[in-house]
């Protein structure tokens, strides 16, 4: 190993970056060459001397510079655009899908209703027709809540940065309690609407 | 979940006291690391305080995986490169670049006075030597030796691979020994 190679590597044998056999190759040369080994310890002096580079004293007031400066950004961000939770084109794009979904449910939802009220009392049909008729009614009604819930959440997103987890969550609660809600119409309803259509008195029910 | 991420959620949840101690906990690291690249305190410390709004702005977008010191890192590296890449355009480029600092020093009494002195002017030649390096070279030898960051973690941050960074180690201590020796004749 010559003078020159060894040089190259007196880096990695410092930062222990060279293998076993690599290492005593090089302690063999750095004990015979009073150069390298001068080299050697130069190169370990100045890792020293970077490392022992004395650190600025931040002052106290350095964080309360800082949070009043967020305070501004947080101020004006009310008054200006957000930046948006999350990309605004995908809020957009679930924006138009649930407004999509709503149309659509209460479109279907207005037209299935009558048709089945109708059904239900002038033409005698099976219960259990009746019954899955009811639920793609209740499908419709959940997309309805569901989509209306959506539009909520990405109203907040587009309109607040900050948007917060609790609300999400008060937000997610809400959907679940509008879906429950609409579960139980559809039971209460399907189950009226088959005890009627069998001739039964809805005062007995 | 570490302390960071801990905070992080918190600020999040609206928690501003939780920002305050994120500040604490990373700034004197963060004024330390653009202080020795930008070689200037008070550039630093406004330097530090736009990298602390960035990260306020980022916050809701920052990707969890990430640790949180290694995004911060990046970010106040790019505010410090961002800065010497704008000083080194400007018409004017005689300040921050070029602009040598000693480095605050205390009198310890406990010290040999000669030990100090010797220090002192170690220092003032390393810092001096550093701000003269390339910012390619510079920045892998302070976070490397300075702020002992690990290869991977620099490579990171950085986004080169570990081989790369160890050649730009190599050279950057080689020209920086160099150009000590240089001002050690010079100054003779």
């Amino acid at each position: 190993m010559n003078c020159r190679e060894v040089q190259k590597q007196l880096t990695d044998y410092l930062e222990r970056q060279v293998t076993e056999s690599q290492a005593l190759a090089l302690a063999r040369h750095l004990e015979d060459c009073s150069s390298c080994a001068q080299h050697l310890q130069s190169l370990r002096d100045l890792i020293v001397a970077i490392h022992g580079l004395p650190d600025l004293v931040v002052a106290e007031s350095f964080t309360e510079a800082v949070l009043a400066q967020t305070t501004r950004v947080h101020a004006v961000k009310e008054w200006a655009e957000p930046e948006g939770y999350m990309p605004r084109f995908v809020a957009v794009c679930a924006g138009v899908i649930s407004v999509g979904f709503l149309a659509l449910g209460i479109t279907l939802g207005k037209t299935l209703q009558p048709v089945l009220l109708w059904l239900s009392t002038n033409v005698r049909i099976s219960p259990w027709f009746t019954k899955l008729l009811l639920i793609v009614i209740e499908a419709v009604h959940f997309l309805f809540y569901f989509s209306k819930s959506l539009l909520v959440v990405f109203k907040a997103i587009l309109n607040d940065v900050w948007l917060t987890q609790p609300l999400l969550l008060l937000l997610a609660s809400l959907m679940v309690g509008l879906i429950g809600l609409s579960f139980y119409r559809a039971t209460r309803q399907g189950y009226l609407t088959i005890a009627l259509s069998q001739g039964l008195n809805k005062e007995v029910l | 979940m570490d302390q960071d991420a801990m905070l992080v959620a918190s600020v999040l949840n609206g928690d501003a006291k939780a920002f305050a101690e994120l500040v604490a906990r990373h700034q004197g690291r963060i004024v330390n690391v653009i202080y020795r690249v930008v070689g200037n305190r008070d550039v630093a410390v406004e330097l530090a305080q736009d990298t602390f709004l960035k990260v306020y702005r980022g916050l809701a977008s920052y990707n969890r995986s990430l640790k949180f010191s290694t995004w911060i890192n990046r970010i106040a590296l790019n505010c410090a490169i961002d800065h010497l890449r704008r000083v080194k355009n400007a018409p004017d480029s005689s300040s921050g670049v070029a602009e040598i600092t000693n480095a605050p020093q205390q009198t310890n009494l406990a010290v040999d006075p000669l030990q100090d002195l010797v220090t002192q002017e170690r220092n003032r030649l390393v810092h001096s030597g550093l701000q003269q390096l390339p910012i390619g070279y510079r920045v892998p030898l302070l976070l490397r030796f300075h702020q002992e960051l690990s290869h991977a973690e620099i490579a990171d941050l950085l986004g080169i691979s570990v081989n790369s960074l160890k050649v730009r180690i190599h050279r950057g201590l080689n020209r920086l020994r160099e150009l000590i020796a240089a001002m050690e004749e010079d100054e003779k």
